[in-house]
């Protein structure tokens, strides 16, 4: 064995949740995740521990995701909504019978929802945490956090609210994890000077960045970004390594644009008649994806070919073993010229496995069965594994950076989006005084509170990210501008010391995240 | 609808004004004539109208009617953003190495008509760049080198020349672009040709992992 392969899937929603309908479109993005990717990957880690396979991976599972997972209202809905595939799978076996092509689909899909479904309500209860922490306590994973609500922690400017963002990170993944994280995942690996200093504050040992966050440090990195480098702070920093994205990301390049897997843009929601869909749609009878998809990408056409599971399953353990053979070439070259063990840092968004390529789930799982088998050049490993091996790393300051589109902050402020800072910073500006009122009556304090989640949500990265992409564009404005307009009713209501009940109560029982959270607690 | 109401709005904002009630405009009008022209305009209803959204920021939030699917996210007076008064702010955000934002805030009750200019400055308090703001209330600058501290002042000329500070900003700092020379030695001492860092800074330089094509640009 020569060097490391550290896999990290980075597993992050905007916390979404509306009581004040009965359905919401935008609530799918959660059932979706759950049912294409989180559900899935429980299950590639179940196989794995049942036929000793031994791996190692790393997930972070961000403060709005775990709220929404153990939300009660969110996971009814979700129930609902995972039975509903199931009578639709069940409608579709009966439709394509004649089908010779499409009917063994149908019956995947339909065994598939009720394997999960017995895995949701039976094995989990309800709550897929538990199956995480399982497999965290079993020690194959390990599990980072993130702040509260995914902030772009630079653009937020003042380093008081980077603190709370990353103290309310660490608060929410002890309540729903009952351990302490080492690890962090800045979102969208945004860092800027300073926040290692907040980190090392709450106990945080390591965190990730692109590529060009370490090879542009202070310092040149002597490994490049195969291996850590550790700021004086004392925060270790792993960079992410640019070839093993490649091959999983590139639309182009990578492995999921292979015409054998399946096609996303053919879904049952939108192909079939509106009548027969309309009870799986939403109320407003909009099409949306379901799930259910009979296409493969075929071609550079769209004349879709029928899936067929067997040949894509053919491609996942070909390019399963390809992307292993890559990483034992890797290991191999770089440890003939590094005086230490290679770390190759794979960091993804986890929603690439399972819903976007509906095949990645089973890659990442013959990943590890192909790396365990040919026992070669190259183990899994996590980075707290990594650092307990080597604790003693190049001193070095990383370079400001993230992840997102021209490696800036550019994608997070632009034309499309570079309106929202006055407000979140004037709003950062007020809550820092209603903080530090006094004296302050019981019912101002419970407001504060609220005041400080809508505030939380407001600084969300979401909000902007959308804004840029150009899809959902509406509903980012319309959350943004209303965790606004709520915080800075709130905020006049405190300082005049008129709060209207019924309006507070109705924000605290909507806007609910961090039920828990108290203003008094922050020492800002 | 009063006169005096029209005289506290901009020059653009009357412009806008005198447009939507299909009011003749020449474009060299000055203020007083647009305010002329607009009170004389027989559509007294819908300026009133018109003006109670346009009044000034007093910080309080208004209630216009929500519409669409949306617009049952909450009471109605969520659908606006607040309007700040009495609040002086300029913010320098960092965008990339060569780009910085800057927005503001400024309470003009004070000012009346005076001219605001934005002064940024780059280490070592060299004056990079004076610009005249007018009615605008944000700007993106190039700064000619990466990795440094810019910080930035509005004010305006006072009548003995002398430049009066409005607003102060943060200090901001732009990212790196490139590698350290610091460690380059190090880096390269005691390895062959290429070394982990070479070849990851090639492969940087080959290509751009963070262009999120097809697939995440179809995302949400």
């Amino acid at each position: 064995m020569k060097g490391y392969l550290a896999i990290v899937l980075h597993s992050h929603l905007p916390y979404v949740r509306h009581p004040e309908f009965n359905d919401f479109l935008e609530e799918d993005w959660l059932y979706e995740a759950i049912t294409e990717t989180y559900i899935p990957l429980l299950d590639v880690f179940t196989r794995l521990v049942s036929d000793r396979v031994d791996f190692h991976i790393t997930l972070s599972l961000t403060p709005t995701l775990l709220e929404m997972l153990s939300d009660d209202l969110l996971m009814k809905r979700y129930g609902r909504h995972l039975q509903k595939l199931i009578e639709l799978s069940e409608k579709e076996i009966q439709r394509t019978h004649d089908d010779p092509a499409i009917n063994p689909l149908s019956r995947m899909y339909d065994d598939r929802f009720k394997h999960y479904m017995d895995m949701f309500k039976n094995r989990y209860r309800g709550n897929i945490i538990t199956g995480f922490k399982e497999f965290m306590d079993a020690g194959m994973i390990e599990i980072v956090t993130s702040a509260a609500t995914h902030a772009y922690l630079p653009l937020l400017i003042d380093e008081k609210w980077q603190d709370v963002q990353i103290h309310t990170g660490v608060d929410t993944y002890r309540n729903h994890l009952g351990t302490s994280p080492e690890g962090i995942w800045l979102p969208e690996n945004a860092y800027t000077e300073g926040i290692d200093r907040i980190l090392n504050r709450y106990g945080i040992k390591y965190t990730f960045l692109d590529a060009h966050g370490l090879l542009n440090a202070s310092v040149r990195p002597v490994y490049g970004v195969y291996a850590p480098i550790c700021s004086e702070e004392g925060v270790n920093f792993f960079g992410r390594d640019m070839q093993s994205a490649k091959q999983v990301w590139s639309a182009k390049e990578g492995y999921p644009g292979d015409y054998d897997y399946r096609e996303f843009y053919r879904d049952v929601g939108y192909d079939l008649g509106f009548e027969y869909v309309k009870p799986y749609l939403h109320s407003d009878g909009s099409r949306s994806n379901l799930g259910i998809k009979y296409y493969r990408i075929t071609g550079q056409t769209d004349q879709k070919q029928p899936y067929v599971p067997q040949w894509a399953r053919n491609k996942v353990q070909a390019h399963a073993g390809n992307f292993v053979f890559n990483r034992e070439k890797h290991i191999e070259y770089l440890s003939g010229i590094m005086d230490r063990k290679p770390l190759i840092v794979a960091a993804y968004d986890a929603e690439l496995f399972g819903h976007w390529w509906f095949e990645g789930p089973e890659f990442i799982e013959h990943v590890f069965r192909k790396i365990h088998e040919i026992n070669g050049s190259v183990k899994t490993i996590t980075p707290g594994m990594y650092l307990k091996e080597y604790p003693e790393n190049q001193i070095a300051q990383p370079s400001q950076s993230s992840w997102g589109d021209k490696g800036y902050h550019e994608v997070w402020l632009n034309g499309t989006n570079d309106w929202i800072y006055k407000h979140v910073h004037i709003a950062q500006d007020r809550m820092d005084e209603l903080m530090h009122l006094s004296p302050v009556s019981r019912k101002q304090q419970r407001a504060i509170d609220q005041a400080l989640r809508e505030l939380l949500l407001a600084q969300s990265s979401d909000w902007p990210f959308i804004m840029n992409s150009g899809t959902m564009v509406e509903y980012a404005k319309k959350r943004f501008i209303s965790h606004i307009a709520r915080f800075t009713y709130l905020y006049e209501q405190i300082k005049n010391n008129r709060i209207d009940h019924r309006f507070l109560e109705g924000i605290e029982s909507r806007d609910n995240i961090f039920p828990w959270i108290q203003y008094r607690n922050y020492a800002i | 609808m009063k006169g005096k109401d029209l005289k506290a709005l901009s020059i653009i904002e009357l412009r806008k004004l005198a447009k939507q009630l299909h009011v003749s405009l020449k474009r060299t009008m000055t203020k007083q004539q647009l305010v002329k022209a607009i009170v004389a305009s027989t559509r007294s209803r819908a300026i009133s109208a018109t003006l109670k959204k346009r009044k000034q920021p007093s910080g309080k939030i208004h209630h216009p009617p929500a519409a669409g699917r949306h617009a049952a996210l909450g009471p109605r007076y969520e659908e606006i953003l607040p309007a700040y008064s009495g609040i002086t702010k300029l913010v320098l955000m960092p965008r990339d190495p060569w780009w910085i934002f800057a927005y503001w805030e400024i309470d003009r009750s004070q000012l009346g008509k005076k001219d605001l200019i934005l002064r940024v400055y780059r280490k070592d308090n060299q004056l990079y760049a004076s610009i005249s703001i007018g009615d605008a209330n944000n700007w993106y600058i190039n700064l000619p080198e990466p990795g440094e501290t810019a910080r930035s002042e509005i004010g305006f000329i006072r009548a003995d020349g002398e430049f009066k500070v409005v607003a102060v900003s943060n200090t901001v700092r732009t990212p790196r672009a490139w590698p350290s020379h610091t460690g380059y030695e190090e880096a390269m001492h005691g390895f062959s040709h290429t070394t982990p860092f070479t070849e990851s800074y090639e492969a940087f330089e080959k290509s751009n992992p963070y262009i999120r094509e097809d697939i995440t640009s179809r995302k949400r």
